[in-house]
């Protein structure tokens, strides 16, 4: 049982040597963030590899200092009746909710509110400040949301987006309260403003 | 933040760097000149763990309380011999709404330290931004304990270590985690000097072995000792 | 498995873990009682301590002096002497829950404020854990399992629940939390003593049944005989060691039918005086959590307390917009337009029917109603958006 632990992880450690953790994104590259999104960096970030993501429906995920202290998510195709993210705990992913189309902003902010409850096992998320902001070329949404995270610490994030041709696209930047969120929401704000529809 | 799969793999590639005996990461040279610099000691993250037979971690009370003061001997030790001038730092003087940011400074540190630790040990956890100089900082919230203590410095320490039921064999968190029963296991532990102007660390030591006992006062030296083994002499 | 549903059903599951403690499980805690430091009960209480240190500044704490004073006296009144030996903390957590560590930390979850209706319900509540505390059930808990290598996924688990936003992670929670709940001897045993202190104190004692009727038919709500059936099936399997409510609401009527009438404290209008304030941030805790069938129980509750209260019926309304199914929007309009006919202030209803009418298509009709709400509520969050639509 101990032995096969072990080699266990042996093996787990070797699968992961295999592949890089990160890809540099330096500013100024554009970069395809999910399906038929393309972003250019504004400033240096990494992203971070598919398997070490985690929660589902993460078309790409960046961080900067390291993804325990931000990330930037994207969301590149929500598509009706489903959530747009989902945990890779099971249990919490029961009773999602759902986009669908024909939801007002005030309806799509409460449903991010109401998911990041359940994905990230905050009691309490509040969202505020919604307003209307270009994303993609399109007429979209912003807000910003306060959540306390697992360890206690304050978290703050980001929500940009937009719902055009039938599906939502999205980006969230989540980082805690005090110092790292003002530190990157400039960047952020312009790398949404440089995001396109389209692979480069 | 799910990172279950980020922590397993930290977990492991930690677990066979333990045979390393200390490591410290890339610094800022911290302005430490005798006499004129004091450091406020934060409030010590520690925690001694006894490792049951099924390889579960049980927090022990009494030994954490014995490393507490083991380590603060040590830390004295250390700061007549490196000639640092160290304050206490009382949070419960200040009014309310001070200590809770002061509680969100001390969690943010937490968080912050936790992924430089990482960064430092397992070179792929760290990412390309951060390949570059050492450039880590924690925000003005910092002036708070400047102000309260009149220190230039802010010192954050923690420290874990866990022990198997049977004797001196320590058995990491990895380990723990994975269920792998390997003899050795090892001592974790970080220190953090924070300039308190800026909230910059300025510089930041690691320990990660597979010896080590903090429930004695002279291997708790040793392993504060080699903790501190980077930190240049005031 | 739906876990708050599961949850709700063990109520005191996650108290059984930061539950209470006891030396060998020997009789009654004495007054100003602290443990030794090298006894197994003094590790405990070090561990709670630290969990306790860090409670303190949590953001999740509700910090009002005049809320945390009311609730704090109403345990003090029932712990008697052993009252300097505890400590309150309200949590804005949105579930039915409150703990009390082995070292006299209490905590009440701001979703068991919402389900009280009066301040006997609640006294029952924190009268029951106290009764945990008092017979030192989770020392007895803590050395059972020492012998089988739990005890650090007991005391994990404990921690996290201490923690309060930690125990976010309530599937997890609740999962353990059955394998080690309190056994049906200790949680019979806090039910007595929660009684007798109820009633000592002047509380009336059937209160302590209202409560677990309540949190039955939240659980009952929505669900068709069968499913009903198929939840107690899973509680059977889950909640082994756990009395089921209906079992506990019918033992405690009849232990409090054997206390002698008279006139007794149930306190609803003081009770309702005091959430008032909270029952919005409360409210919207809950509706985020998208459990419509239950928010709906408790918002009927709400109407029935205060007939012409408008704030229950707009919040039907926004249940009702948020599930959208079928007639779902007719429901929602019908409930927004009962809350303005009993108070034709009330903005935020005004919100909620013009996102209905834009949802539908309807501009002109949606514009109207959100000028009514940004006239109403000017300094709304949602402002810029809302004015966007008006094109103001
Ligand atoms: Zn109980």
């Amino acid at each position: 049982m101990r032995i096969r632990n072990f080699l266990a992880s042996v093996l787990l450690l070797f699968s992961l040597a295999a592949c890089e953790t990160y890809t540099a994104v330096s500013a100024g590259q554009s970069v395809p963030v999910g399906e038929g999104i393309t972003v250019t960096a504004v400033g240096d970030w990494a992203a971070v590899s598919r398997q070490f993501v985690g929660n589902e429906g993460i078309d790409a995920m960046w961080t900067v200092d390291g993804p325990s202290i931000n990330q930037l998510l994207f969301f590149s195709r929500v598509e009706s009746g489903e959530p747009f993210i989902k945990s890779t705990n099971q249990k919490v992913n029961e009773g999602l909710p759902t986009w669908r189309i024909g939801m007002t902003e005030p309806d799509v902010m409460e449903m991010v509110e109401g998911t990041l409850v359940k994905v990230y096992e905050a009691p309490v998320v509040t969202a505020s400040n919604l307003r209307p902001q270009v994303f993609l070329n399109s007429p979209g949404f912003a807000f910003e949301f306060d959540m306390v995270a697992k360890s206690q610490l304050e978290t703050k994030g980001l929500v940009i987006g937009t719902q055009q041709g039938g599906v939502l696209r999205m980006m969230i930047y989540l980082a805690p309260k005090q110092h790292y969120f003002t530190l990157h929401e400039r960047t952020v704000r312009a790398i949404a403003a440089s995001a396109r529809t389209g692979s480069s | 933040m799910n990172f279950i799969r980020f922590v397993l793999v930290s977990c492991v590639a930690l677990v066979l760097a333990a045979c390393q005996t200390t490591g410290q990461v890339a610094q800022v040279r911290p302005d430490l000149r005798p006499g004129d610099t004091r450091i406020a000691l934060m409030p010590m993250e520690l925690q001694l763990y006894q490792l049951t037979a099924g390889g579960v971690r049980e927090p022990k009370a009494e030994w954490t309380r014995d490393a507490e003061v083991h380590v603060r001997r040590a830390i004295n030790v250390i700061q007549s011999e490196k000639q640092l001038q160290l304050v206490k730092f009382d949070p419960s003087t200040l009014p309310l709404e001070r200590q809770k940011a002061m509680d969100q400074l001390v969690k943010l540190h937490s968080v912050v330290g936790g992924e430089v630790f990482l960064q430092a040990r397992i070179p792929q956890r760290r990412p390309p931004t951060k390949q570059g100089r050492f450039d880590w900082s924690i925000g003005s919230e910092v002036r708070t304990v400047a102000e309260a203590t009149g220190a230039r410095y802010g010192l954050f320490i923690f420290m874990e270590d866990s022990y198997s039921s049977g004797g001196r064999v320590a058995l990491g968190i990895a380990m723990a985690l994975l269920g792998v029963g390997i003899q050795g296991g090892q001592q974790i532990g970080y220190a953090s000097l924070v300039d308190l102007n800026t909230g910059q660390i300025a510089w930041f030591g690691t320990i990660a072995r597979g010896t080590g006992d903090l429930r004695t006062e002279e291997a708790a030296e040793a392993s504060v000792r080699s903790l501190f083994s980077s930190l240049p002499n005031g | 498995m739906d876990f708050t549903r599961r949850h709700l059903l063990c109520g005191c599951a996650a108290t059984a873990l930061t539950g209470c403690v006891s030396q060998g499980g020997g009789g009654q805690i004495r007054a100003g009682y602290a443990p030794s430091l090298d006894s197994a009960e003094g590790g405990l209480w070090e561990i709670f301590n630290k969990a306790e240190a860090d409670l303190k500044f949590s953001p999740l704490r509700m910090t009002d002096e005049e809320l945390n004073r009311y609730v704090t006296d109403i345990a003090c009144r029932l712990a008697g002497k052993h009252c300097t030996d505890m400590r309150v903390y309200l949590m804005r957590t949105p579930f039915f829950n409150a703990t009390m560590a082995p070292n006299g930390m209490m905590q009440v979850w701001s979703g068991l404020l919402l389900r009280c209706q009066n301040e006997a319900q609640l006294a029952a509540v924190l009268g029951h854990e106290i009764g945990h505390y008092l017979k030192r059930h989770s020392l007895q808990r803590f050395e059972q399992m020492r012998d089988n290598s739990s005890v650090a996924a007991f005391l994990g688990i404990a921690i996290a629940a201490a923690g309060g936003g930690a125990l976010a992670n309530l599937p997890g929670l609740v999962a353990i939390a059955n394998i080690f709940a309190f056994s049906r001897e200790q949680e019979r045993e806090a039910d007595g003593v929660g009684l007798e202190l109820m009633v000592n104190a002047g509380y009336e004692p059937v209160q302590a049944a209202e409560i677990w009727r309540g949190l039955i038919a939240e659980r009952d709500a929505g669900l068709t005989l069968e499913e009903r059936q198929d939840q107690k099936q899973q509680r059977d399997v889950f909640f082994a060691s756990h009395p089921a409510p209906a079992d506990r609401a019918q033992a405690l009527a009849l232990q409090a039918a054997a206390y002698p009438g008279g006139k007794r404290i149930v306190g609803e209008d003081r009770y309702l005086a005091q959430a008032r304030a909270f029952r919005d941030t409360m409210m919207q805790d809950e509706l985020r959590l998208h459990q419509y069938d239950r928010t709906l129980v408790i918002i009927e509750r709400m109407k029935t307390a205060n007939p012409g209260d408008a704030d229950p019926f707009y919040y039907e309304g926004e249940v009702y917009r948020a599930r959208n199914d079928g007639i779902d929007s007719g429901r929602a309009m019908n409930a927004y337009g009962r809350a303005l006919e009993l108070d034709e202030t009330h903005g935020l209803s005004w919100r909620g029917i013009g996102i209905l009418h834009r949802r539908a298509g309807k501009q002109e009709k949606a514009a109207a109603a959100f000028r009514q709400y940004l006239e109403l509520v000017p300094d709304a969050e949602d402002r810029l958006m809302i004015q966007s639509y008006v094109g103001a």
